[in-house]
């Protein structure tokens, strides 16, 4: 596992050296030193992408062919962070946007990021970096009976064909690149792409709030992620 | 013969004179991470679709020359140059990305300037000259 981030931290390094030698376009009138930034989409845009793998739950959700569903999570981002020079420090968080109808995976994670610029050109920055994050991965399995006929005053003393909320939850070191666009202005306003690689720490026991689930399945949760953000920075010399 | 040397001497005068008459302009983009193609426009005529690590040579009529950039989703900016006859004209241009918009920004700078940044630039071949 550290051999695997040692080689994607050597990759990246060596891709940024290489294209940095192609751009001459450095020169800015004003370069900022330090700063503060926000970043977000705003609550309707889910552009937190992950692509998370857990094999038992996903063994589990294969006969009611809600496999590949359980897959791709769509989230919203927002992120707070200061700029020193090329070091960002970036607090990071995704939480569950518009939910679906039957089934409904969830992802929420906070990450503590630190990335690097290790390549700038006039108009952009491209950065790598790593951290920690926690996460809370859930899931509620529902299966609607159209034809099924309930009174209202039962409705508190009826079985349902689903299930509570199943959560796992954990922790996970990842490794991420981003481009962004360079401050120019000290109010200056950007956007930021972020792929990024999530791997659990260790398995973690699937569990539920309603109840002690017993025999519960554990999985250690592995994420491929890609964030869109619009940045609104704050910078100062 | 008498009568054809006068024409072709005539016609070399009026070809050199022709030439000596114009101001050439290069144009010049440096390497740029990203960077994306402009349409270029001198005097409203479209000249060249030009690349970043690349440059143009134009001839143009003296006086005022209008330079036109254009970018595919991005806004246009002109540079106005007063030129003379028999000048030559460094453009630097390069792109400029912010959250709202992407142009061209164009600059006449020194011809020492340029040729030191102009070195690994590809000449670009494809421009219709303006009248």
């Amino acid at each position: 596992m550290k051999k695997m981030f040692a080689l994607i931290g050597f990759l990246l390094v060596s891709f940024s050296a290489s294209v940095a030698q192609n751009d001459n376009s450095t020169n800015l009138d004003h370069n900022f030193k330090r700063g503060y930034h926000l970043r977000t989409t705003g609550y309707l845009f889910s552009t937190n992408l992950s692509l998370v793998w857990m094999t038992n739950m996903q063994q589990f959700l294969k006969p009611l062919k809600l496999s590949d569903e359980s897959r791709l999570i769509g989230s919203i981002p927002f992120e707070a962070g200061v700029r020193f020079g090329d070091w960002f420090f970036n607090l990071n968080t995704a939480f569950p946007g518009v939910l679906g109808d039957d089934f409904k995976p969830t992802l929420t994670t906070a990450s503590l990021l630190v990335e690097r610029t290790v390549f700038k050109s006039r108009n952009y920055r491209f950065n790598v970096g790593g951290g920690a994050s926690l996460y809370e991965y859930s899931l509620s399995i529902v299966q609607n009976e159209p034809d099924r006929k309930v009174a209202f005053q039962d409705l508190l003393n009826t079985t349902f064909k689903s299930t509570p909320y199943i959560y796992n939850r954990g922790g996970a070191l990842e490794v991420s690149m981003s481009l962004s666009n360079r401050e120019k202005k000290s109010v200056s306003i950007g956007n930021c792409f972020r792929l990024g690689y999530r791997h659990g720490l260790k398995g973690y026991r699937w569990k539920s709030k309603s109840f002690q689930l017993l025999d519960a399945p554990v999985d250690n949760l592995n994420m491929l992620y890609f964030q869109y953000m619009i940045s609104i920075s704050r910078n100062s010399n | 013969m008498y009568k054809l040397s006068i024409i072709a001497c005539a016609f070399l005068c009026f070809a050199r004179s022709e030439n000596t008459e114009k101001a050439t302009l290069v144009l010049y983009r440096g390497r740029e991470f990203l960077g994306i193609a402009s349409e270029i426009r001198i005097n409203g005529k479209l000249v060249a679709n030009m690349s970043p690590n690349s440059y143009l040579e134009i001839y143009t009529p003296p006086g005022k020359v209008s330079i036109e950039s254009n970018m595919y989703r991005g806004s246009k900016r002109v540079l106005v140059v007063q030129t003379e006859p028999a000048q030559v004209y460094y453009i630097q241009a390069y792109e400029e990305v912010d959250f709202w918009d992407r142009y061209l920004i164009m600059q006449v700078v020194d011809s020492e300037t340029a040729k030191k940044e102009m070195k690994k630039c590809r000449k670009n071949e494809k421009v219709k000259q303006p009248d």
